[in-house]
């Protein structure tokens, strides 16, 4: 079945691409292979000096242009690219990255991870926007629901795969997301946007940015929006409709070699959940639908010096609090402190040295409920770091070699060593080949040590073949001797620019995990009460261990000067070493290697018919998710955008169009309805003074 | 299963829309106006204009080494000015890694990666007649003779004649007339 998949999704890919094959021919040879910018550079010359003082001009980021020097297997989704796919939330957003899986489980929930062992509590990728860690310790993962922003304010994306502990502290096992928004003085002017559609109820946002004085800039800006509920696959409301509300505020200041930002937001969220039934029976369990909301808000001061490019240092602190309260299934509240430095000079020529300490203050306060209860129910956790990188020119501007290492440590495993080596060879502009070892440790979560979380109820004891005249409970309990999982992760890729308009990037992964979490069976209890029923506790044990591989490989091509395609391949294969119990069904560990797809492909065009005229397309398809029954699915996102003004711009977005409703992912830990994600179509308009 | 069982009606619907996407990029060429430059394209022809509107004093060699310091945004857009001369100056791109060579470039350009060594810059080349260019904030009054910045997506330049006459280059009215400020 697969293979025939693939070859529609070839035909249709080629059906896709034609029409620019087509333009190829009208357009002269000359203009596609390099002569362009020849061409224009040329034109550019012939201009006088008045002419090209009006010349509009975009700019390059710095950043992106060093991305084909990084020894990381990195993509940078820009601006540009969020507003062609006409993604209107960051997980939707990280899907045109390679070798990252995201799977909607509901209008307000997401899975996303990166190389593997996804899931809704997917505890091995770290995400940071602007500095800040959206990863929370209390049960490890990211609330995808809580990290926005206005789209438009955000510079880009940087999706880090494999692990960059050794920079970004524990937890950045699989990969890093890290969402970057722009500086005040690039958000001046107004910026108003509106729109609403299907699945997408109505949207707002709002931004202003001025001056205070020629060296403070500032904005502020506020989103709100009203998403459908999705029907589950039994034809059930999900319950999870989804209304937020969202503001804040950026501040920049430059003083000579001095800069400082100050930014913070507020959210609401109104959020909600329907329990799959089957998986937690009543009347044992009685919690069905929930609803409620999360609220929440951060500040964050940064100090950059800058004393040269090579030599600078950088203090940021932030707090940051999240209420969380969706009753039936949980309630919780944490609050973080974090303080981070770091100093960067170059010594002996060819060394570029940096080194940084961090702390982080973890208060959270878990209220029980029918499914989850922690003891204690509050906890302070402490996380302190050090870290150290050193950057030597082997051979200056051929040859380098990074080494670098981070110590942590933390209040469930103590002191954890995290180091790295990386080595990129640059031959010349064109090529460029860099291979990397890590190792890097996901550290337990508080809940891993504390927790009692009724996840699901079963039939029979698992291994056991008696049949029981009670209902039992599968009770996971957490365990004080929990410890650390572990991967050291071997890393090669290369780089290749055929033209100025056309890139490849490749990068293949070895990753051997060990002391992966795996559940074992304690010993049963009959609960009284009604209905008399078993409770089965399930430990969390550190017996697994696996073993993955991959190939992700991105291609960028400018055909011409008003058109883009981007294509992206993955491949991950995964082998799970656990003799659980429970390995049928544990679909974070034991079944980790029948959640991820093996193949997913993205494909990119974005063509600006004229000045005033853009039509993106956005093809993906994801191969089947075994442990779940869904099948691969080949859906397409387009976005047609108009400029009648140079002010205003009107969209038409599809999402999804390929079919009615597809399957994408069913949650896991607590079991949300498993549900159809729809076709959307929304109409929108952006004005900009 | 689904996919497969979809994709004839999808075939279809994309014929429809096919169609309409060749009919949008046939008229689309002909629509094809303004380019979009980037940032050091533009930037790397008006490094043409300021050597094309700038004398040497006599006895300086008629081909030009343009010296880029510090990182290099340019990239192969500045290569292309080799293949140009600009009344009788032939244009030489020497890329430098360090300040040993400043003296022999009738052009630095200070790239701002570096700028924050400038004054180590300018006493490397003083009093030798080399036009100094930069695209950093108070570039020029802080001594280097032509420096760009970006307002509104566009380009301008100040010039600091002062630093310019103090070392025997002139420079022509009519870069001067254009110049937002101008130095003295």
């Amino acid at each position: 079945m697969r293979l025939p998949s693939v070859s529609k999704l070839l035909l249709v890919s080629l059906i896709v691409i034609m029409p620019g094959a087509c333009i190829l021919n009208i357009a002269s040879a000359a203009d596609i292979y390099g002569n362009a910018d020849q061409a224009s550079t040329d034109k550019l010359i012939g201009l006088s000096l008045e002419e090209l003082m009006d010349v509009e001009v975009t700019s390059v980021s710095r950043r992106s242009q060093k991305v084909s020097e990084v020894a990381a297997a990195v993509f940078v989704i820009t601006q540009d690219d969020i507003r062609r796919s006409g993604a209107t939330s960051i997980p939707e957003a990280l899907r045109m990255a390679p070798g990252v899986q995201v799977a909607r489980i509901g209008t307000d929930k997401w899975s996303v991870s990166i190389r593997g062992f996804n899931g809704r509590f997917a505890n091995k990728l770290q995400v940071l926007i602007d500095g800040r860690s959206v990863y929370n310790p209390l049960f490890a993962g990211v609330l995808w629901e809580q990290l926005d922003t206005l789209m438009e304010d955000i510079e880009r994306i940087e999706v880090i795969r494999g692990p960059s502990a050794a920079v970004w502290g524990a937890n950045a096992v699989n990969g890093v997301i890290n969402v970057i928004t722009k500086k005040a003085a690039e958000t001046q002017g107004l910026f108003l946007t509106a729109g609403g559609g299907s699945f997408e109820h109505g949207f707002f946002g709002a931004r202003y940015g001025g001056k205070i004085n020629d060296n403070i800039p500032y904005r502020v800006y506020a989103k709100g929006f009203t998403r459908d509920n999705l029907t589950s696959t039994s034809g059930v409301n999900a319950n999870d409709a989804w209304h937020s509300a969202r503001g804040g505020f950026r501040m920049d200041h430059i003083r000579g070699i001095d800069q400082l930002t100050l930014q913070g937001d507020l959210f609401y969220n109104s959020i909600g959940d329907r329990l799959d039934k089957t998986q937690l029976s009543a009347p044992i369990i009685l919690a069905e639908t929930a609803r409620g909301h999360s609220t929440g808000g951060n500040i964050r001061l940064r100090w950059d010096r800058t004393y040269s490019d090579n030599s600078a240092v950088t203090l940021q602190t932030y707090y940051d609090r999240v209420d969380y309260r969706v009753l039936t299934t949980s309630q919780f509240r944490t609050e973080s402190f974090d303080i981070d430095f770091q100093h960067r000079f170059s010594f002996w020529e060819r060394h570029n040295l940096t080194w940084g300490v961090n702390y982080r203050l973890f208060h959270n306060k878990v209220f029980d409920t029918e499914l989850i209860s922690l003891r204690p129910r509050q906890q302070t956790n402490h996380l302190a770091s050090l870290f150290i990188r050193d950057e030597i020119s082997l051979i200056p501007e051929y040859l380098r070699f990074t080494l670098g290492a981070r110590l942590d440590h933390n209040d469930f495993t103590g002191f954890e060593i995290q180091p790295n080596a990386r080595l990129i060879w640059t031959p010349n502009r064109q090529n460029s080949v860099w291979a990397s070892v890590s190792r890097a440790v996901r550290i337990p979560s508080r809940a891993a040590h504390d927790v009692a979380l009724n996840v699901r109820t079963l039939d029979a004891i698992p291994g056991s073949s008696t049949t029981l005249p009670f209902p039992v409970l599968a009770q996971i309990v957490g365990s004080s001797n929990f410890n650390s999982e572990r991967l050291i992760a071997y890393e090669l890729g290369y780089r290749h620019q055929f033209t100025p308009q056309a890139s490849v990037d490749i990068a293949a992964f070895y990753n051997d995990y060990s002391q992966l979490s795996d559940l074992s069976p304690g010993l049963p209890s009959v609960q009284s009460g009604f209905p008399p029923h078993l409770v089965l506790p399930v430990m969390l044990t550190n017996k697994a261990s696996a073993h993955t591989y991959g190939v992700e490989l991105s291609a960028d091509w400018r055909p011409h000067n008003r058109w883009r395609l981007q294509g992206n391949y993955s491949y991950l294969e995964m082998h799970i070493n656990s003799d659980s119990a429970f390995k049928q069904i544990d679909s974070t560990t034991g079944s980790a290697d029948k959640v991820s797809p093996r193949h997913q492909v993205s494909l990119r065009s974005n063509y600006d018919l004229s000045d005033r005229l853009q039509l993106n397309l956005w093809l993906r398809y994801v191969g089947r998710i075994e442990l779940y029954n869904i099948p691969s699915y080949v859906t397409l996102d387009t976005r047609l955008a108009f400029k009648p003004t140079k002010n205003v711009e009107l969209f038409l977005v599809g999402q999804n169009l390929l079919s009615e409703n597809h399957r994408e992912i069913v949650a896991d830990f607590i079991p949300s309805v498993s549900t159809n994600i729809p076709r959307g179509i929304y109409v929108g308009a952006a004005w900009r003074f | 299963m689904s996919l497969i069982t979809k994709l004839p009606n999808f075939k279809l619907r994309l014929k429809h829309r096919l169609i309409a996407l060749l009919l949008g990029l046939i008229l689309s060429t002909q629509l094809f106006a303004a380019d979009q430059f980037n940032e050091y394209q533009v930037k790397a022809a008006f490094l043409y204009n300021f050597i094309a509107f700038t004398q040497w004093p006599e006895g300086i060699d008629q081909t030009k080494y343009l010296c880029i310091y510090g990182e290099d945004y340019f990239g192969q857009e500045i290569d292309k000015l080799q293949a140009k001369s600009v009344e009788n100056k032939n244009i030489k791109i020497l890329r430098l890694t360090s300040l040993e060579k400043s003296k022999d470039c009738q052009v630095l350009f200070i790239s701002k990666s570096v700028i924050d060594n400038l004054p180590t810059v300018l006493t490397s080349i003083q009093g030798e007649p080399v036009l100094t260019i930069a695209d950093s904030p108070q570039a020029a009054a802080k001594g280097v003779m032509i420096n760009m910045y970006l307002t509104q997506n566009k380009i301008s330049f100040e010039v600091n004649l002062e630093s310019a006459r103090s070392v025997g280059l002139d420079i022509s009215s009519r870069l001067l007339q254009l110049a937002t400020e101008v130095y003295q």
